[in-house]
C-alpha cells in the first residue's frame, strides 16, 4: 500500500482536515492523528476500517498502481465522449454594439457575413462531424459578432439541420448568444420552433448596463434588450442572462435583479462571470490567467452575488461541489466553432484570429485540418511543462488551452494558477461538506 | 511538404506502382515518373492536380503524421458508440482438442451459476446505458453446452435493447458440435449471427486434433450443422487453425468444404500459436507455422475461389478488441476482464460484477492499461509504416511471451506480403 500522489490535505475551519483526492475526486474529512499517519507514511497504523475507506476512495492504493496511467486514459477518453456534438456558428463578425470590453473587435477588425454557399458547406461539416463521431444529440449554437444581424443564413441552417437531425432520430437543440437587442416576434417565434435558447448580457441596471454595453453611436442599449427578453419570453425561449461584473458594477446588480423582476423576467437562469483584466477568459475554466489582485475580488463578488440571485428566486448556473477532472471541451473531438469564411476553431474566444484557426471547411464539406488542431487534440498535461508533477493537474488540466495560445502562441503551454485553484478547491470542499450534511 | 512515411511502394508493372497507404487505407496508381517524386519528396514538378489528390488521401502531408496518427489511434479507441461483451458462460467444453490453450476446460471448469447470470444482466444493462447498442460475442469453454444460460441473456437483453431503442447484435465462437437445429430456431429470435466455428484440417486430420472426449471425431457432424445454417440462413465463418501439423493438408480441407457445401464458405485462416501462459506443464507444444506459409496459404485459397480479406490478416486494428473502451470479456463467475485470452490471470482482471450490477474489487489501472496500448507506445512502432495495421500486435500475445502488454510484438515481415496478395487479389487488372 502507499499514499496517492494525488492526495490533498487541506485545514477545515475547525481542527480537521479535508482529504481530497485530485485524480478520483474524492473527498473525506480527517483528524489531526489521520493526517500525520499519511504523511508521516506509517500506513500500517490506520485503523482497517478507515484504510478500508481510503483505498476505496483512490486515498491509499497498491505499490504498483501506475496513477498516470489512469489519469492518461480518463484525459484521452474524455476527449472523444460523443454523446452530443457541438458546433458554435459565427453566423457574422459584424455587430451594432461597441462593448468596452470586447475581446472580438466590436465587429471592426472582422465584419464578413456567412453567406449561403459556406452556410450549406458548414451543414454538410457538420453533418459529417456528427455521423462520424457517432453523436447521439446535436446542438448548434448561434454566435458572433451579433449573429441576429444575419439570421437569415441562422434560421436556414437550424432548419436544415433539425430536419436531419429528426431523419436520423436524434435530438437537435438550438440556442442564440446575442446581445437581445434584435430580438423580434419573429425571430422569437421561430427560435421557439427548435425549442430554442437564448442567452443575453446585462452588465447592471440601465444607468450602468449603458455605460458598458452601447451602440456604435453610443447609445444605450438597455431598454431594448429588455424588450427583446419580454418577447422572447412570450415565445416560450429559455432565457440565461449573463452578468459580467467588476468592482464598478457589482454594487448595482441586486437593482438589475430587481428590475427583471418588475418585468416578470424570473424565470430567467443567472449566469455572472467575472471580467478579468488579463484576458478574453473562459466562462468554463476553473482554471483561467488572473494576473491581478482585482481578479480574486471579482471571483468573490461573483459568488456573493450567485447567493443573492438565488435568494431572489432565480435560477443560477453556476457549478458549485468538486471540482471535475477537466479537460477543456475545446479537446472534445466533435466541438467546433465555424466562423462565416468557413473557417474552423476550437474555442469560442479565438475568433477571428487567423493564426489560432485549425482549418477550414472545403466546398465538399470536409474540413482540412492544419497541424494547430493536431495539436491542440494530441495535448496531454502530463508531459506539459512541470504539470506531470502537480497534484492539481487533474483538476486543472494545465489551465486554459486558448490563454496558451494568445500567451505564447502555442497551445500546450502551462497557463498555471495553483494558489488560487488551492483557495477554490477549500471552497469547494466546504460547499459540499455543506450539502452532504443537508442531504442527510 | 514530405510523402507520408505510410506509404507501401509496390512494382506492379513497366513503370507503374501501386502505393497503399497503410493509416488511410488508401491506394492508388503512379507512374514511375511520380513514384520518383514521391520517393524524394521532391513536388515542385507535379501536376497541381495529382498533389492535391495525393494531399487529400494523406499520400502525401505537410503536417507531422505522428500526431495525426495518435488523433486516428484515440478516435477508434473512444468514440465507439457500441458497449461490447464477450460472454463466457462455461469454461467446460464436449471436446479434446489436441493444441487447445485451456486444455479443453480442465484448467478452468467454472460455469456461471443463477445468480451471477442475473448480476451480468445488469452489468450489461448499466454499461450499455448511455451506449447506442449491445454486441455480444460467446466464447468459452464451449458456450453452447450452457444454451438456457444464453436465452436467458438473450430473452432480457432483447427486451431491454426494445425497449430502450439500442441494437443488439449477437454472434459467437463455437466448437459448432451443438448447434442443433432446436437451437437455431431459437438463436433466430434473437438474429444471432456470424458464427465461428473451426476447422483445423480435412476429416482424417481434423478427427484427431478435434474430437469429442470420448475420441471420435467432430467433422462429419460439423458439415450437418454448417448445412443447417445455411438452410436456416444464419451467417457463418470458418476459422482454419494451422500448424506446422495440418499445414499440408489444408488445401485438400478447402477442395473438400467447397465440394460439401457446393460453395466457397468464408474462411479466415489462423495460424495457432504456443501459449505458455496455460500450457506451462502441457506436454503437446503447437508447432508453429512460418509467416511465409500463412501467406503461401492465403494465395492458395484464393486460387481456389475462396474470398479472404488479406489485409486483414494478423491486422490488430481489426482483429483486438480488448484495446478499445468499453470492450469486456466476462467470465463464469462475473470477473470481468479485457481481454477474452487473459481470463484467470489475476492481474489482469479488471474487477468482479456486485449485486446491483457495478463493478466490486475494481482494478482501474489494469483496465486502462489495455484501452492505452497503442503503436505509439513503443519506440519500435513509432517509426514503423505497417503500425497502423499492426497495433504493436497481439497484447496477449505480448504478455504470455514477455510478461507485459506493453512490450510490442512485431509482424513487419508478414506485412509487406500480405499487402501485396491483397493488392494482386483486389486490382488484378491494375498488375502488369
Amino acid at each position: 500500500m502507499m499514499t496517492s500522489f494525488y492526495n490533498i490535505l487541506l485545514p477545515t475551519d475547525g481542527s480537521k482536515y479535508f482529504l481530497f483526492n485530485a485524480l478520483q475526486r474524492s473527498l473525506m474529512i480527517v483528524d489531526q492523528d489521520i493526517k500525520d499517519l499519511l504523511e508521516s507514511k506509517a500506513l500500517e497504523e490506520i485503523p482497517i476500517e478507515i484504510a478500508k475507506k481510503f483505498k476505496d476512495n483512490g486515498i491509499l492504493i497498491e505499490d504498483d498502481h501506475n496513477e498516470q496511467e489512469v489519469y492518461h486514459y480518463y484525459y484521452e477518453s474524455r476527449k472523444y465522449i460523443n454523446q452530443e456534438a457541438s458546433f458554435h456558428i459565427i453566423t457574422t463578425y459584424a455587430c451594432n454594439f461597441s462593448c468596452e470590453y470586447c475581446f472580438e473587435g466590436k465587429g471592426i477588425i472582422a465584419s464578413q457575413h456567412m453567406d449561403l454557399k459556406t452556410a450549406e458547406n458548414v451543414m454538410r461539416f457538420i453533418k459529417d462531424t456528427t455521423m462520424r463521431n457517432n453523436c447521439r444529440a446535436l446542438n448548434i449554437q448561434l454566435y458572433g459578432g451579433e449573429t441576429l444581424i444575419n439570421f437569415d443564413i441562422g434560421y436556414k441552417i437550424l432548419e436544415n439541420l433539425s430536419q436531419w437531425a429528426r431523419e436520423i432520430h436524434i435530438p437537435f437543440s438550438a440556442h442564440a448568444i446575442t446581445n437581445g437587442s434584435l430580438i423580434t416576434e419573429d425571430i422569437a417565434n421561430k427560435l421557439s420552433a427548435f425549442h430554442g435558447s437564448v442567452l443575453v448580457t446585462l452588465d447592471g441596471p440601465r444607468e450602468i448596463h449603458d455605460r458598458r454595453r452601447f451602440y456604435k453611436d453610443g447609445r444605450g442599449t438597455f431598454d431594448d434588450i429588455i424588450k427583446g427578453l419580454i418577447i422572447a419570453k412570450r415565445h416560450g425561449l429559455e432565457i440565461t442572462i449573463r452578468v459580467n461584473v467588476n468592482k464598478e458594477n457589482y454594487l448595482h446588480i441586486p437593482s438589475l435583479l430587481n428590475t427583471l423582476k418588475l418585468n416578470d423576467l424570473n424565470k430567467a437562469i443567472i449566469s455572472i462571470k467575472p471580467v478579468f483584466d488579463a484576458s478574453p477568459a473562459c466562462i468554463s475554466c476553473p482554471s483561467r490567467d488572473r494576473d491581478g489582485e482585482s481578479d480574486k475580488e471579482n471571483i468573490a463578488i461573483c459568488d456573493n452575488l450567485y447567493n443573492t440571485a438565488r435568494e431572489e428566486g432565480f435560477n443560477t448556473d453556476d457549478a458549485t461541489g468538486l471540482p471535475n477532472l477537466n479537460v477543456c471541451g475545446a479537446l472534445h473531438s466533435q466541438r467546433f466553432i465555424v466562423d462565416p469564411l468557413g473557417r474552423l476553431f476550437k474555442c469560442a474566444i479565438l475568433p477571428p484570429h487567423e493564426s489560432f484557426s485549425v482549418g477550414a471547411i472545403d466546398e465538399s464539406g470536409m474540413p482540412k485540418c492544419n497541424s494547430l488542431f493536431y495539436k491542440i487534440m494530441s495535448r496531454n498535461p502530463l508531459t506539459i511543462d512541470d504539470c506531470g508533477s502537480c497534484k492539481l493537474t487533474p483538476i486543472c488540466g494545465s489551465g486554459c488551452l486558448a490563454m496558451s495560445l494568445y500567451k505564447y502562441g502555442e497551445p500546450n503551454k502551462k497557463v498555471c494558477e495553483k494558489n488560487y485553484m488551492m483557495e477554490r478547491l477549500k471552497n469547494c470542499c466546504e460547499f459540499e461538506t455543506s450539502k452532504r450534511l443537508s442531504t442527510r | 511538404m514530405r510523402s507520408s512515411r505510410f506509404n507501401i511502394y509496390y512494382n506492379s508493372g513497366p513503370n507503374r506502382y501501386l502505393v497503399y497507404n497503410t493509416m488511410n487505407d488508401a491506394i492508388i496508381r503512379i507512374d514511375d515518373e511520380l513514384e520518383n517524386c514521391m520517393r524524394n519528396n521532391s513536388f515542385e514538378d507535379v501536376n497541381e492536380e495529382y498533389l492535391s489528390m495525393l494531399m487529400q488521401n494523406g499520400f502525401v502531408t505537410s503536417i507531422d503524421e505522428t500526431s495525426i496518427f495518435q488523433l486516428n489511434i484515440n478516435r477508434l479507441k473512444y468514440s465507439g458508440s457500441l458497449a461490447s461483451f464477450i460472454l463466457i458462460p462455461t469454461h467446460r467444453c464436449n471436446l479434446n482438442c489436441t493444441y487447445c490453450y485451456q486444455q479443453s476446460g480442465t484448467i478452468l471448469t467454472d460455469t456461471m451459476d443463477e445468480s451471477t447470470v442475473l448480476k451480468v444482466i445488469k452489468y450489461i444493462k448499466r454499461m450499455a446505458a448511455k451506449k447506442t447498442g449491445i454486441t455480444i460475442s460467446l466464447y468459452g469453454g464451449e458456450p453452447l453446452l450452457e444454451p438456457d444460460i444464453l436465452l436467458t441473456i438473450f430473452k432480457e437483453l432483447k427486451k431491454y435493447c426494445d425497449t430502450e431503442k439500442k441494437s443488439l447484435k449477437i454472434t459467437g465462437t463455437t466448437n459448432g458440435t451443438l448447434l442443433s437445429e432446436n437451437l437455431m430456431e431459437k438463436f433466430k429470435i434473437y438474429h444471432v449471427n456470424d458464427i465461428q466455428i473451426t476447422f483445423a484440417g480435412p476429416k482424417s486430420v481434423h478427427d484427431v486434433k478435434r474430437a469429442y472426449k470420448n475420441g471420435s471425431g467432430t467433422y462429419d457432424r460439423l458439415i450437418e450443422v454448417i448445412r443447417n445454417l445455411e438452410k436456416h440462413k444464419i451467417d457463418y465463418r470458418l476459422r482454419i487453425d494451422v500448424d506446422k501439423e495440418n499445414f499440408s493438408h489444408i488445401g485438400e480441407l478447402l477442395d473438400d468444404l467447397k465440394d460439401k457445401l457446393g460453395k466457397a464458405p468464408r474462411i479466415s485462416i489462423q495460424k495457432v500459436s504456443y501459449i505458455t501462459v496455460f500450457n506451462k506443464h502441457c506436454d503437446k507444444q503447437v508447432a508453429e507455422v512460418s509467416e511465409e506459409r500463412m501467406h503461401e496459404l492465403y494465395s492458395l485459397a484464393i486460387l481456389k475461389g475462396y474470398s479472404t480479406n488479406t489485409i486483414a490478416l494478423g491486422n490488430s486494428r481489426i482483429g483486438c478488441g480488448a484495446i478499445f473502451d468499453d470492450t469486456y470479456t466476462i467470465a463464469p463467475n462475473g470477473d470481468i476482464y479485457k481481454c477474452c485470452s487473459s481470463v484467470g490471470i489475476p492481474e489482469h482482471r479488471l474487477g468482479t460484477i456486485a449485486e446491483d450490477g457495478t463493478l466490486k474489487d475494481v482494478n482501474q489501472e489494469a483496465y486502462c492499461k489495455w484501452a492505452l496500448r497503442n503503436p505509439l507506445q513503443f519506440d519500435e512502432c513509432r517509426s514503423c509504416e505497417f503500425a497502423p495495421m499492426c497495433f504493436a500486435g497481439c497484447a496477449f500475445h505480448a504478455y504470455n511471451k514477455f510478461g507485459d502488454i506493453n512490450v510490442p510484438i512485431c509482424n513487419k515481415e508478414q506485412y509487406q506480403d500480405n499487402i501485396k496478395t491483397y493488392l494482386k487479389d483486389h486490382y488484378l487488372n491494375k498488375w502488369g
